[in-house]
């Protein structure tokens, strides 16, 4: 193939030159080219490999089938691979080069794959399993551990910077009436026709320009069809690809913002990923010229026909000299004449009889009845060799000098879109070809995507599409019809291969996956018989290809073997997406800092100005331990744990769940969520409450407040709020309706701020305008109090403790959260106290054998947790009725929660610890060490878990903590779980 | 009392931040924002509406996702048998359902100028052309998996409701989108 630019064709901007870097070395190109159009005018005919025999591989089309020059474009992080050159835009700077080669596309080692082809045949690496014969040597797993380092490493094509993206995606949605994918004729008769109708109109066009084939015309004027498309009020969305069809006329969609440009900001996103809802879709996808399987048509210097003709009339470029046609239709013969006039030597292999054609240059030598039988030439065409097309076995009649051999073995509609909603295509035998199937959806397949050929038809059928879509929407009632399908003068003639007449033949049915019709005759014998099953020992079909270019060849071979006809034999399924979606688009924002949404407290900045070291405990960020001068996580820990037990330590506890209960029944709905009495509990007073699930089992537990008659404030674990809050609404909106209750979410409203130590109530104390409230008498231990701060900011005081020690928790509107902090710190540093995180919070409750998440587990019963006397027998309650099945009751070995100490006080053991018996260490023991923590008032390291039989079982028994995880066994003994302050007097000082 | 602290204080620095010269989106946060979640019993829905018309003197009661807008006040119908009193104080009666104050439990940030449209849509999958979204209508989505409340004051000129923990990370990511299209903060 010899291509060069020339003058008087081509629609781009010679007034621009643009330069870009090929395989490290510069050339030159044109404002509106393709990577592909530059490079064929630059006269490049090799760039790429193929998959696996290394075979060189040149441009084979000019659009998104393309299947041989699948480059890498970009270096370092901004290296993208396996980009269609035929779909890449040209712009200043652009670096690309050819993959799947070493050391480069022109010599690559790799190459000696071809001589070796007998050994990658298809199914290859499934047979590696079986061992080899006729040893069988290492059969099974073993020979597929030796040989998949080798083939994983061999397979794939292009490789990654595994470097970070540097580029920024995002997500879109849109709305309209009608979205219209493809702006060929079709599409834009459609476009016109609705949005003159004053519909919504979204023309979507995978290219950057409009007009789909008709870019191809001379006499075709892309940007006065923009004007008045966008003059009637249709949205444009060019370079952008409908890649699926999803439920309900979801679309999904891939607008490259910036891939043709040089962009290194992240303003503007590289690629943004839309979904957009339409009322109705009409889908003018267009049809892809398809090959003809033969020896070597693969060489550099193959090409699909109408491929040329774009080259020509929009790039300017002449993609050979002495060119060579085969086909066994008629849409060639327009671009043969047009070849013709750019000067190069045209020959036309017809497979056909003969063909009555009105306008065609008779200058052109037509061969009928002749099919190309084989490529002569390794790097560049040679010659083909031709043969009779009635003369089966082929063998070879003659020989034709040539640089190129343009190819079309027909067309096949762009049915993909429709596929993906389960729509099965229609053969056609008269036209050759798959024909979208028929839908019940608000899906309308117009022009050549319908099976429509000619321009005028196409037209036609846009405007009955747009007329279509407005009868199912009930704004049209005017008649219409599609025309029929084809539209050539002369009947096309079925040619999927010519056989070669000798061994070893590589004629490819899919190019990308380096698949040969001898593969397929292969999976035959071996019995992949069906087409999925040919799909996927083959590979046919699979990857950037998706069955654009190899699918009816391949499945014509089949129908052929299996002596049945091709819709006997079927086609597979397309799935989305129809060209490639980066990994980056799906992801759109939803990257870095923003890989999930951060939660904070209203405290977050102010515990961060106070030196809090953060932890993230579900969506939430949460202070772990505040160190002073250098401390370590433990030092600083044991430090804020035995302040508070000294003095006063102060603590956001905004994370927990808080839910507003009113209404005239909130006391019954409440009395029947938890397990305890709440019928009797007096206003102002909190309780301690345990919540079931429906089997028995504890969802969660906390606490709730009585603030009037008929209004609770009911807290909840950090880790369960939204799921108790949506156990709650559903209780009411289908388990008892009849209650009168509204429940909100107020999580976000209050912040709570808990203060713990004996130093707690003097150091409160001084921050409130009525100090008297938080006396003993006035408010005692599970004693609620609303009160103002010194400032007069109402505040809510509940007497409570997690850590044991006389405590209080303090909820304030979330906007005051900061300057109440300010004010309790101030006070709490009176009485040398401490901030103190989740790490000293963790560890002032496993000394008091408090349960958390790490214990509810969704495993534990209300007796397992030590709890079973807030189960009350008098009333129903959810969980009630299943709580009490003999499973769950009447086994008396189950786990149950106690307390662990290290046999060796200089122990340390790890939550997650299994426990075991003394010589029974195996399995999942007899229980489990859930949290653990080093007791500074104890001086040694403590643990809570759960054995079976519980404390009376195994008391003054050693037992052997086993952690297979770190390796690790020590003895441990059990103790009661409440190893500080048993009888609770501190709380209720 | 105290001043109330926004939860976007940390990073809320008003300015014009353009792109290609221009600024085609506004964000100002209502920092200082009273809100009363007004609930209604099922029965009682006929009864509340004509209070909601005698006592805030309003030609009419929204309709579901529906709002209208005073000189002083809004009300939003954001749930069937729900209201959101905006900068009014309102209180139902037990007899026609429950009030709650949640005035710090949402972070709001007004979104306007031309491009306001299209930056929400980047994050919401809400039709807000003006045939479906028109002026004072309501929704509830969700950007980046948080739930969010939508209240359109009039042609591209929103109300976002972000949960007040969320609402630190949803202006961060809102901003950085609104950087192609140009923006500026406005001051409190």
């Amino acid at each position: 193939m010899s291509s060069k630019r020339i003058d008087n064709f081509g629609k781009i901007n010679r007034d621009k030159i643009i330069s870009f870097n090929w395989e490290k070395k510069n050339y030159f190109g044109y404002e509106g080219d393709t990577l592909a159009s530059a490079l064929l005018a630059n006269n490049i005919k090799i760039v790429g490999r193929s998959f696996k025999y290394h075979r060189p591989r040149g441009i084979m089309s000019c659009g998104v089938e393309e299947s041989g020059a699948l480059v890498t474009i970009g270096s370092l992080e901004k290296r993208d691979p396996n980009v269609r050159a035929t779909s890449q835009e040209l712009y200043q700077g652009l670096e690309a080069s050819g993959q799947n080669a070493f050391p480069n596309v022109n010599f690559d080692f790799g190459e000696i794959n071809n001589y070796l082809s007998r050994f990658f045949a298809a199914g290859f690496y499934y047979k590696t399993f079986m061992g080899v014969p006729p040893f069988e040597w290492g059969s099974g797993t073993s020979i597929w551990m030796f040989f998949e380092k080798i083939i994983r490493k061999a397979a794939g094509m292009g490789k990654l910077s595994r470097l970070a993206d540097p580029d920024s995606y995002e997500h879109a949605h849109d709305f309209c009436d009608i979205l219209i994918v493809g702006s060929g004729p079709a599409g834009i008769a459609a476009a016109k026709e609705a949005a003159d109708k004053k519909l919504d109109v979204i023309l979507v066009e995978q290219d950057s320009l409009l007009g789909g084939d008709q870019i191809a015309e001379k006499e075709f004027d892309t940007n006065k069809t923009l004007q008045e498309l966008k003059g009637l009020g249709v949205r444009i969305m060019n370079r952008t690809t409908a890649f699926g069809l999803y439920d309900n006329c979801v679309i999904g969609l891939i607008e490259r913002v910036t891939d043709h440009i040089y962009y290194d900001k992240k303003d503007i996103p590289r690629q943004r990923f839309w979904t957009i809802r339409a009322k109705h879709i009409i889908v003018g996808s267009g049809s892809l010229e398809r090959h003809i399987a033969f020896n070597n048509n693969d060489i550099p210097g193959v090409m699909t026909v109408n491929a040329a003709k774009h080259y020509l009339n929009r790039y300017g470029v002449l993609t050979g000299k002495d060119i060579v046609i085969a086909t066994n239709n008629d849409s060639v013969y327009n671009t043969a004449d047009l070849l013709s006039q750019a000067g190069a030597k045209v020959v036309i292999l017809d497979s056909r009889k003969e063909v009555k054609l009105d306008n065609f240059n008779n200058n052109i030598q037509v061969k009928f009845e002749t099919v190309p039988y084989s490529i002569n030439g390794s790097r560049k065409i040679k010659s083909i060799d031709i043969a009779d097309a009635n003369h089966q076995p082929y063998s070879k009649i003659d020989s034709i000098s040539c640089d190129q051999v343009l190819i079309s073995g027909g067309w096949s509609p762009a049915v993909h879109l429709l596929s993906h909603r389960g729509v099965k295509a229609k053969w056609n035998a008269e036209n050759l070809c798959f024909l979208p199937g028929d839908t019940k959806e608000k899906i309308t397949m117009i022009g050549s995507a319908r099976g429509i050929w000619n321009k005028s038809d196409c037209i036609k059928s846009g405007i009955a599409g747009a007329l279509d879509a407005m009868h199912h929407m009930g704004l049209s009632k005017t008649n219409y019809f599609f025309p029929k399908e084809g539209g050539w003068s002369n009947p096309i003639q079925p040619l999927y291969e010519v056989k070669y007449n000798k061994s070893r033949s590589k004629s490819f049915v899919d190019y990308q996956h380096d698949v040969t019709a001898d593969d397929v005759r292969l999976a035959h014998r071996e019995g992949f018989i069906s087409v999925e099953h040919l799909k996927r020992y083959t590979t046919l079909g699979m990857a950037n290809d998706q069955g654009k270019m190899g699918n009816i060849i391949g499945l014509s071979l089949m129908a052929d073997l299996l002596d049945k006809d091709i819709p006997e034999v079927g086609t597979t399924v397309f799935r989305p997406p129809y060209t490639p979606v980066s990994i980056g688009a799906l992801a759109g924002r939803n990257v870095g800092k923003h890989f999930r949404p951060l939660r904070v407290t209203p405290m977050h900045q102010w515990n961060l100005d106070h030196g809090a070291i953060m932890i993230d405990v579900g969506l939430y960020q949460r202070p772990w331990y505040f160190p002073k001068n250098n401390e370590t996580l433990s030092e600083s820990y044991i430090r804020e744990t035995t302040t508070v037990r000294k003095s006063v330590g102060v603590c956001d506890v905004t994370s927990l769940g808080k839910i507003a209960i009113q209404g005239p029944d909130a006391t019954e709905f409440i009395n029947r969520v938890y397990s305890n009495a709440f019928a009797k509990l007096p206003i102002g007073k909190t309780r301690y409450g345990i919540m079931l699930r429906d089997d028995g089992i504890v969802m969660d537990d906390g606490t709730s407040w009585r603030l009037s008659e008929n209004e609770y404030l009911m807290t909840t674990s950090t880790a369960q709020a939204g799921k108790v809050m949506s156990w709650l609404e559903e209780l009411l909106q289908t388990r008892w309706t009849d209650l009168k209750v509204n429940v909100t979410s107020v999580s976000e409203q209050w912040a709570a701020a808990a203060i713990s130590g004996p130093k707690s109530r003097e150091a409160i104390k001084n921050c409130l305008e009525n100090p008297s409230l938080i006396e003993n008498k006035n408010l005692p231990f599970m004693g609620f109090v609303s009160a103002n701060l010194k400032d007069g900011t109402p505040c809510r005081i509940v007497r409570i403790s997690f850590s044991g020690e006389l405590g209080y928790e303090i909820y304030i509107g979330s906007d005051y959260a900061n300057s109440m902090m300010d004010l309790i710190w101030k006070e709490v540093q009176n009485y040398n106290g401490c901030l103190y995180g989740l790490e000293a919070l963790g560890a002032l409750r496993v000394e008091k054998g408090h349960v958390t998440g790490a214990e509810l587990d969704g495993r534990v019963t209300i007796e397992d947790a030590g709890l079973g006397k807030m189960a009350s027998t008098k009333k129903s309650y959810i969980g009630s009725a299943m709580r009490t099945r003999g499973s769950l009751s009447a086994n008396k070995d189950r786990e149950q929660l106690v307390g662990f100490f290290p046999v060796d006080k200089k122990e340390t053991f790890d939550a997650g610890t299994i426990v075991c018996e003394k010589n029974k260490i195996k399995g999942s023991g007899i229980g489990r060490i859930t949290s653990v923590t080093h007791s500074p008032e104890l001086g040694h390291w403590i643990g809570i878990g759960f054995v079976q039989g519980g404390k009376e079982k195994w008391h003054n028994t050693t037992l052997i903590g086993s952690d297979p995880v770190r390796n690790k066994q020590m003895e441990i003994e059990v103790v009661s779980p409440h190893m500080i302050d048993p009888e609770g007097k501190r709380m209720h000082a | 009392m105290h001043n109330r602290h926004s939860a976007l204080d940390s990073n809320y620095f008003p300015g014009d931040y353009p792109f290609n010269n221009e600024t085609n989106i506004s964000f100002k946060e209502y920092n200082n924002i009273n809100i009363k979640q007004i609930s209604c019993w099922p029965e009682a829905l006929e009864k509340a509406e004509s209070f909601l018309k005698k006592e805030l003197e309003l030609p009419y009661v929204p309709q579901f996702n529906k709002g209208i807008v005073e000189k002083k006040f809004s009300l939003w119908r954001i749930e069937p048998l729900k209201w959101w009193a905006i900068d009014k104080e309102i209180n139902f009666s037990e007899e026609l359902g429950t009030t709650l104050e949640i005035s710090h439990s949402f972070t709001c940030i007004s979104i306007s100028g031309e491009n306001a449209t299209l930056l929400l849509n980047r994050h919401l999958p809400l039709d807000l052309r003006s045939i479906n979204f028109s002026e004072c209508s309501s929704a509830s989505s969700a950007i980046h998996h948080v739930s969010i409340k939508l209240l359109k004051y009039s042609d591209n000129n929103y109300h976002l409701f972000i949960p007040r923990g969320f609402g630190l990370s949803i202006w961060e990511i809102l901003l950085e989108t609104a950087k192609q299209f140009g923006y500026k903060i406005l001051e409190r």
